[in-house]
């Protein structure tokens, strides 16, 4: 297999080559696991420090693509999400309003041009949405915990419906 | 004689000249499992490379031969290898209604402590764990036993499930709800929030590693059955991070934790079914904190994949040589009247046939609805159940038995009931289809099969002294009657489950 590391495509974020991302890497000699803080593009002269990358794609994985990587930063860590204190801030949210506030002249103007510009319907849409495009890339292992959880949430509400509507 | 231990069981393989010692500097990256699948496909001797870093590999170990799958697997209870099916089967029941209690040895007498390595000087990459096929998500040690205790009882379950490396300090380990140990982590610890403590056996000594591929019933103790396999008992030691206990002869012990609510990626890997599979998915996390080992260890590896069509490997071996009496003796002790239950030849767990002299409808649903809902029966997809007279490890027997009584029209009954779980590892199954990430196993489609391949009408008489007599007589004619001797050799009575093995 060429290259010095490897990826799974399903380890790319969306738009991958915009900027800095977290990725997670094998080497390729010593098939060690990690993850990284780094730049890739398919072409490596949009690259300072370019690096082989192989991405495998394919529902078992066996179709290679030659990308290029350029690590920043070797073994970064998401610090530990704390499932107890995440559940209850959910139980929180699920009964109080879901109203955020913060000041800011400069993020308002920024996010109305955003809105007369017609990028985003409203100043509303576009900061739920930066707000969670930034947040999936900088703490997915967050997020997926919320995600998960409101699932399981979501099924057992759905079984309990089900459950009396049956009795 | 009772074999103490992987390497001594490697040394009667060396005096029944069944051992390769590779001297030739031979590297854990596709390598050492190159070689090992060249061996499984030419029934070679078993390679044991004596040059990888830092430990030796030993490839599939425990793989048979082509004709008596459980030749070596014989020899690793100082069995001989020549047994009959028939005799090799009874012999293990016998053994196994007879478990023996393990007994405890200090550290100081534990072989598997003469090196011990805790805390921040724990690194599993110093250790040669295989990169076994081209397109694996990572390095892996699968022929290992996994050690699990139950928090609410005195219960520790010793089972198997594949570990892919991911660091010195952190594997991904595969658990499949469904199964004993998956099932505590999923449904017990994870839900409470809690780490499961595990220990994982690396080259245990053979009568455990048997035990830990077997279906022993829950709560049962694991080491009493591998004491009866063995014939005398296992000897525990207390690991250095937690209170588990693990055979003290092993080769190597990894200490550690697995995570609640915690997930890497796992896969792909080319699994028993025989072609690589993926795409990874997220398992859960085990955290190293301590590594014991013997000097020198040996680390044992199987080439899953291998094991099908006609070559064998440890899995395909120890499914028919340890599975298949064990699954026997359960089914017997759970008052069916069961001749034999084994895998079927070339399909390592897919497929199993049972032969039985009872052969009535609902007998038969009643019988597969046991295995299927009682022991979870991840891995079997359908059984074909035959006669009592058709030896299930002769495939043309069984193939025969389909052909000739298999009714396509009311003989083909299939269970479609979710409670029922299904191994993800499959072909057939798109991604999402196996989906279930929360605890690895399908739940979307878990259909499973089985095909009432016995007579409608009672077979003629043909007693057993004239069938015996009959063969001696084509013996003394010079005729080769080595096949049949190899699957039923003499066949005396057999007597009622007695013993250990109980529900």
């Amino acid at each position: 297999m060429p290259g010095t590391y490897v990826t799974s495509e399903t380890n790319l974020p969306p738009d991958p080559e915009d900027g800095e991302i977290r990725l997670q890497v094998t080497d390729q000699h010593t098939k060690e696991i990690f993850d990284t803080r780094a730049r890739v593009s398919r072409d490596p002269d949009s690259l300072e420090d370019p690096e082989p990358l192989t991405v495998l794609k394919g529902p078992h994985e066996n179709v290679e693509e030659r990308w290029y990587i350029d690590v920043i930063e070797t073994d970064v860590e998401e610090p530990d999400v704390d499932v107890e204190l995440l559940e209850s801030i959910m139980d929180e949210t699920a009964a109080r309003n879901n109203v955020i506030n913060t000041r800011s002249r400069e993020v308002k103007a920024i996010l109305l041009y955003l809105e007369r510009t017609g990028e985003f319907e409203s100043v509303s849409e576009a900061s739920r949405q930066l707000m969670l495009d930034h947040l999936a890339e900088e703490y997915p292992e967050l997020l997926e915990a919320y995600i998960d959880r409101k699932v399981e949430r979501d099924r057992d509400g759905l079984r309990s419906a089900l459950t009396d509507a049956g009795e | 004689m009772t074999i103490d231990s992987l390497r001594e069981y490697l040394t009667v393989l060396e005096a029944h000249d069944d051992l390769s010692r590779i001297d030739e500097s031979v590297s854990w990256n596709l390598e050492a499992s190159a070689i090992t699948m060249l061996a499984n496909e030419r029934d070679a001797r078993i390679p044991l490379f004596e040059r990888t870093e830092a430990a030796r590999l030993v490839g599939d170990p425990y793989r048979g031969s082509g004709s008596r799958p459980w030749n070596r697997i014989a020899l690793g209870l100082d069995l001989p290898r020549d047994l009959s099916r028939y005799e090799f089967y009874e012999a293990v029941i016998d053994r196994l209604q007879n478990p023996i209690p393990p007994t405890s040895v200090d550290a100081a007498d534990a072989p598997v402590k003469e090196r011990t390595v805790t805390g921040a000087d724990v690194d599993l990459l110093r250790f040669p764990w295989p990169y076994i096929h081209a397109g694996d998500g990572g390095r892996y040690s699968n022929l290992h036993t996994l050690v699990a205790p139950d928090p609410d009882s005195e219960w520790v379950d010793w089972s198997y499930h594949r570990a892919m490396v991911h660091d010195g300090e952190t594997a991904s380990v595969l658990l499949l709800a469904g199964e004993q140990t998956p099932n505590l982590y999923y449904y017990k610890y994870e839900r409470r929030g809690e780490p499961m403590p595990v220990a994982i056996v690396v080259g245990a000594e053979p009568a455990v590693e048997y035990t830990s591929v077997m279906w022993i019933p829950t709560d049962r103790s694991e080491a009493e059955f591998a004491g009866g396999l063995k014939g005398e008992p296992v000897e525990l030691v207390e690991c250095e991070t937690t209170d588990l206990r693990v055979p003290a002869n092993a080769e190597l012990v990894i200490e550690g934790e697995i995570l609640p609510d915690a997930r890497r990626d796992e896969g792909p890997f080319g699994d028993y079914f025989g072609y690589m599979h993926g795409p990874r998915r997220s398992m859960p996390v085990l955290e190293v904190s301590a590594i014991t080992h013997r000097e020198n260890p040996i680390i044992p590896f199987c080439v899953e994949g291998s094991g099908v069509g006609y070559a064998e490997n440890s899995t395909s071996s120890m499914e028919a040589g340890c599975v298949g009496p064990d699954a026997t003796l359960g089914l017997r002790t759970a008052g069916f009247d069961v001749e034999c239950c084994v895998p079927w030849t070339s399909t390592p767990r897919t497929v199993y046939v049972i032969a039985t002299d009872r052969s009535e409808p609902g007998y038969l649903h009643e019988l597969a609805n046991f295995i299927f809902t009682t022991w979870g029966m991840l891995h079997v997809d359908f059984f074909v159940f035959v006669d009592a007279d058709v030896e299930p490890t002769d495939s043309r027997a069984v193939v025969e038995a389909l052909a000739l009584h298999a009714d396509p029209d009311a003989d083909f009954h299939q269970f479609g009931v979710e409670t029922m779980p299904k191994v993800p590892l499959n072909i057939y199954q798109t991604p999402s289809e196996k989906g279930d990430i929360q605890t690895g196993t399908s739940k979307a489609k878990t259909a499973k099969t089985y095909i009432d391949a016995t007579r409608s009408e009672p077979a003629p008489d043909r007693p057993p002294e004239l069938e015996r007599r009959a063969r001696e007589t084509l013996r003394a004619a010079g005729v080769d009657v080595n096949v049949e001797d190899a699957l039923l050799g003499d066949r005396p009575p057999r007597d009622e489950p007695t013993g250990g093995w109980r529900r």
